[in-house]
């Protein structure tokens, strides 16, 4: 996934379809986006930064959970296996990036009892829309993105369309130094936004 | 619902609450009850979250509305739908939805109510009857009785077939013409003065110039046509098209434009007037172009404009005047431009002369040119003979007499003093998708003249949930959400290709709830008004026979199965230009100016140093009033604090989140402050959507009594502060030229609560 942050708008639109494609419920959140003012009157300026989880390489949530219910899958999804999943908690803390949460405490309704995102105390978080890859399509938030600030598709293939659209310019991550080696990249041209990202997860 | 739930509620309020969910009570437990079709099931249709309507497809699951995503085939939204549109399965397993008619039977807004049947329904809107021991009259004794505009049919958003089956076809054949809708707490001002102007459409297509000064637009955060006009401009930035935005406020579109330039609240006339004043001093002008195109001299312009200098409107404004000359150098220089605008600019005191010089820059600017480009819209036919449009109309739509100079239409926020001043009586007052209680300005007076029963005899809200004002009606109708309703719709792309599209059912009407359209076909058949069609789903089917080239593409079929029907053999069209009317006679001839003129506000003049001008704005995530009782929206915005600049913070001593006093001269509102360095020292800006108090749980945090516990994420709501509503501090004004209401006009004065 690669977000294109000049792009991004601030629409949520991402936000609500992950919520409904995944069934995810109130007080949980696989995507959110984030927002920051920057500068003085009337110089002012204000950024917004999508967040997710990022599918590291080198997952720390991984490394966390005692009972190793966190997997890298061989596609490069870093997963969570709800049957495993002691509801423990320390993968919250390991992520550097805020991108997991505990499911509530709450008996679902019927119609969303079958979304893994709803099982009871469970850790959850964004599986990039697996079943949608499995049959062609983009994940949800990609999918609706109204200004395409959202890519997805697969980096190694120059021909890929994400590839296409990079365009070979140069991509970063998110708090790069923690040294976690994210999959997820962001494209923009002021650096000075990881900064913020930074500050905002240490609030 | 429980019977806890019941008893709970009953010892709060009197026994006739009591007596009222008793009868609730007597109904199955889960009024929703979906039905159980396929496993995974497709259909296309369309949004109605807001007025962009986009194309969407709606997934089900074991016949429940599980996902909407937005259809690919449209080339407005081109596959993609915003955050409102998916939260539209919010709209109809909202747990506060209303799923049966409803009788009011104690005082008007007591909250007391009795579940009726349709049948007593309809016979009480048809025929009259009693609403707690008063008489009240139908449709049926108003239409037979000579005075058919004593039926008065205020609506706040029906769009497509809706539109053309109630208003006319349904209304005409009544014959009525007491017709209230929204569009003076909307876009009113704006619209008055394109009347006033003539056509200024440019003959270029907005997406193909080089540079764009938007006035006050919320272009990409909240615009009209929301994600159509975001992919354009997305593209149009890709392409490095220079966005200068002047706003009070920091908005989304302002922080993606190249520059934001804040500006005072209600000075952006000065502003364009200044640089018109550079364009012209500079000669970046072609005087045959502008006396071609508009109707004044090239003198008379230059005379008109020499005092409206930069420095004249620094002082006005706040905008640095060299900042000023640039802009309209590079405006003035630049192939093509085009400005923008909306409520920011135009919903003021001086909203309709502000547009007007609007059109005045792009005059001068060369921009508008000698032709007029035409793109085709979506033309349905209709084969049913329309009435003709009635003159019967009661005299309460047009403010009072010589209030306003322009005081055509209807300036529907006003209908209510009207009344009051006794203007008019409606003896049916219909209430359809809107909420004026909420919607308008000063909130408690519009509640008691509704609560009056002298002036408005019997008030029928027909709503899909409770609202500020549905809480006050006599009878309450319940309508199909927009997602189980046929509407046929029609609009273009920016290119001039126009969209055929239809907005169809996802599954039936949950609990007794029926689509309005449908109930209209219903009462004018028992009036006998013969309209030709007895359903919106027959009225639909028979015009895409009708309409050219839907029947040889496939006809309803076609447009039920793909969502879509395109007119791909449409072109653009060029007509010559009509003059612009930059001079109007018919402004001055009513004491205004003829040109557009300055015209400063008589209490913004001199702000005392608490006083602050209150203006409003809209978030990406709501519409103005209707998107509350989705829980996917509110969780992301729920609370609307107040924007105080930091300087203007620290002199009056307020900190980020300290709870703040606004007083207007009708009121007071309390709300947290925001301290930002996104907005301008003289304003203080609230956003509107908040603040509900008679919508339901995930809105204002309190299940309406007709609650009916369905939602598992009830439970998880973890926000506390619903927000603030800053309708109730801001009066009913007109501006006084269009009788618009100046939504940002509204000198507060403000104080840190300790």
């Amino acid at each position: 996934m690669v977000m294109d942050l000049e792009k991004c708008i601030g629409c949520h639109a991402c936000t609500v379809a992950c919520k409904s494609e995944n069934g995810v419920a109130i007080g949980g959140s696989r995507t959110r986006v984030l927002e920051q003012e920057h500068g003085t009157y009337p110089e002012t300026s204000r950024f917004f930064l999508p967040m997710m989880c990022n599918h590291c390489e080198d997952a720390p949530c991984i490394k966390a959970c005692p009972n190793k219910a966190i997997l890298t899958k061989e596609n490069g999804i870093v997963d969570i296996n709800k049957d495993k999943c002691m509801g423990f908690q320390f993968c919250l803390s390991a992520c550097p990036y805020g991108a997991i949460y505990i499911n509530p405490d709450q008996e679902p309704d019927d119609y969303v009892k079958d979304y893994p995102a709803r099982t009871l105390f469970k850790a959850d978080k964004c599986n990039f829309c697996e079943e949608r890859l499995e049959v062609g399509l983009d994940p949800s938030c990609s999918n609706t993105c109204p200004a395409d600030a959202r890519l997805f598709g697969d980096l190694s293939d120059p021909n890929s369309k994400v590839s296409q659209l990079i365009n070979g310019e140069k991509l970063t991550g998110l708090l790069m130094e923690e040294g976690t080696k994210p999959q997820v990249y962001y494209k923009d041209g002021r650096p000075d936004i990881f900064k913020v990202s930074k500050a905002i997860n240490n609030k | 619902m429980k019977r806890r739930e019941f008893v709970q509620i009953a010892t709060i309020g009197s026994a006739a609450i009591f007596q009222a969910c008793e009868s609730l009570e007597s109904e199955p437990e889960n009024k929703i009850e979906v039905p159980v079709g396929q496993e995974k099931e497709e259909i296309a249709s369309a949004c109605w979250q807001c007025v962009s309507r986009c194309s969407i497809l709606a997934y089900k699951k074991k016949g429940r509305l599980v996902k909407i995503e937005g259809n690919p085939l449209s080339l407005r939204n081109e596959g993609k739908v915003c955050a409102k549109g998916q939260a539209g399965i919010n709209q109809i397993y909202n747990p506060d939805r209303l799923l049966y008619p409803l009788r009011r039977i104690g005082e008007r807004g007591s909250g007391k109510w009795e579940k009726i049947s349709w049948e007593t329904a309809l016979d009480l809107i048809l025929n009259g009857g009693e609403i707690e021991g008063s008489k009240v009259k139908g449709l049926r004794t108003i239409h037979n009785g000579g005075n058919p505009e004593k039926f008065l049919f205020h609506y706040g958003r029906m769009v497509g077939t809706d539109y053309t089956i109630i208003i006319n076809y349904f209304l005409r054949a009544f014959g009525t013409s007491s017709i209230g809708n929204h569009d003076s707490i909307c876009s009113r001002a704006g619209s008055i003065a394109r009347m006033l102007t003539g056509d200024v459409t440019s003959s270029k297509k907005f997406d193909d110039v080089d540079i764009i000064l938007n006035f006050g637009r919320s272009l990409i955060d909240a615009g009209i046509d929301h994600i159509p006009i975001i992919r354009r401009v997305s593209r149009m930035r890709a392409r490095g098209v220079k966005l200068y935005t002047f706003d009070v406020r920091l908005s989304n579109t302002a922080a993606k434009s190249d520059k934001w330039i804040p500006v005072k609240p209600g000075t952006d006339l000065a502003v364009v007037l200044a640089l018109c004043h550079v364009l012209m001093r500079e000669g970046l002008y072609n005087k045959e172009d502008i006396e071609q195109t508009s109707n004044v001299k090239i003198e008379d312009l230059i005379t008109h404009l020499e005092p409206y200098t930069p420095q004249w409107a620094e002082e006005i404004s706040g905008v640095p005047a060299n900042l000023l000359e640039k802009i309209a150098i590079e405006y003035g220089k630049a192939n093509s431009g085009a400005c923008t605008s909306f409520r920011g600019a135009f919903m003021h005191f001086n909203g309709v002369q502000t547009q007007r010089a609007i059109y005045m820059l792009d005059v001068i600017a060369g921009n508008i040119g000698p032709e007029v480009r035409r793109t085709k819209r979506a033309q349905w036919n209709f084969p049913f003979p329309m009435p003709e449009r009635p003159e019967a109309r009661l005299p309460v739509f047009n403010g009072d007499k010589g209030q306003f100079a322009v005081p055509d239409g209807s300036i529907s926020h006003q209908i209510l003093t009207q009344i009051k001043k006794g203007r008019g009586i409606p003896e049916l007052y219909l209430v359809y998708c809107h909420n004026p209680v909420y919607a308008n300005g000063n909130c408690n007076e519009n509640i008691e003249i509704y609560k009056d029963t002298s002036k408005i005899p019997f008030l029928v809200s027909v709503d899909v949930a409770m609202s500020e004002t549905t809480e006050l009606a006599d009878l309450i109708l319940p309508d199909a959400s927009f997602l189980e309703r046929w509407t046929a719709e029609g609009k273009g792309t920016a290119d001039g290709i126009p969209e055929y599209y239809f907005r169809q059912p996802v599954h039936d009407p949950l609990g007794e709830s029926r689509n309005f359209v449908d109930v209209v076909c219903h009462l004018a058949n028992e009036l006998d008004l013969n309209l030709g069609f007895d359903s919106a789903r027959d009225f639909i089917e028979e015009a895409c026979k009708a309409t050219e080239g839907i029947a040889e593409a496939g006809g309803f079929e076609y447009i039920k199965k793909h969502g879509i029907w395109h007119d791909k053999t449409a072109q653009v069209e060029f007509v010559k230009r009509e003059k612009v009317n930059l001079f109007s006679e018919r402004l001055n001839k009513s004491g205004h100016a003829g040109l557009p003129s300055w015209m400063s506000h008589p209490d913004h003049k001199k702000l005392n140093n608490n006083e602050l001008i209150m203006t409003t704005f809209k978030v990406p995530v709501h519409t103005h009033s209707r998107t509350q009782n989705c829980k996917w929206l509110m969780e992301i915005y729920h609370e609307n604090p107040a924007w105080i600049n930091a300087a203007t913070a620290d002199r009056l001593g307020i900190k980020e989140n300290d709870w703040i006093k606004l007083e207007s001269s009708i009121g007071e509102l309390i709300t947290k402050a925001r301290v930002t360095q996104g907005v301008h020292p003289n304003a203080i800006s609230i956003s509107h959507h908040l603040g509900h108090w008679a919508f339901g749980e995930f809105a204002s945090g309190e299940k309406s009594f007709i609650n009916i516990e369905n939602d598992s994420d009830s439970k998880l709501v973890w926000w506390e502060n619903n927000g603030a509503h800053l309708n109730k501090i801001i009066p009913n004004y007109g501006d006084p030229i269009s009788g618009a209401m100046c939504w940002n006009d509204t000198v507060v004065s403000v104080t840190k609560i300790s």
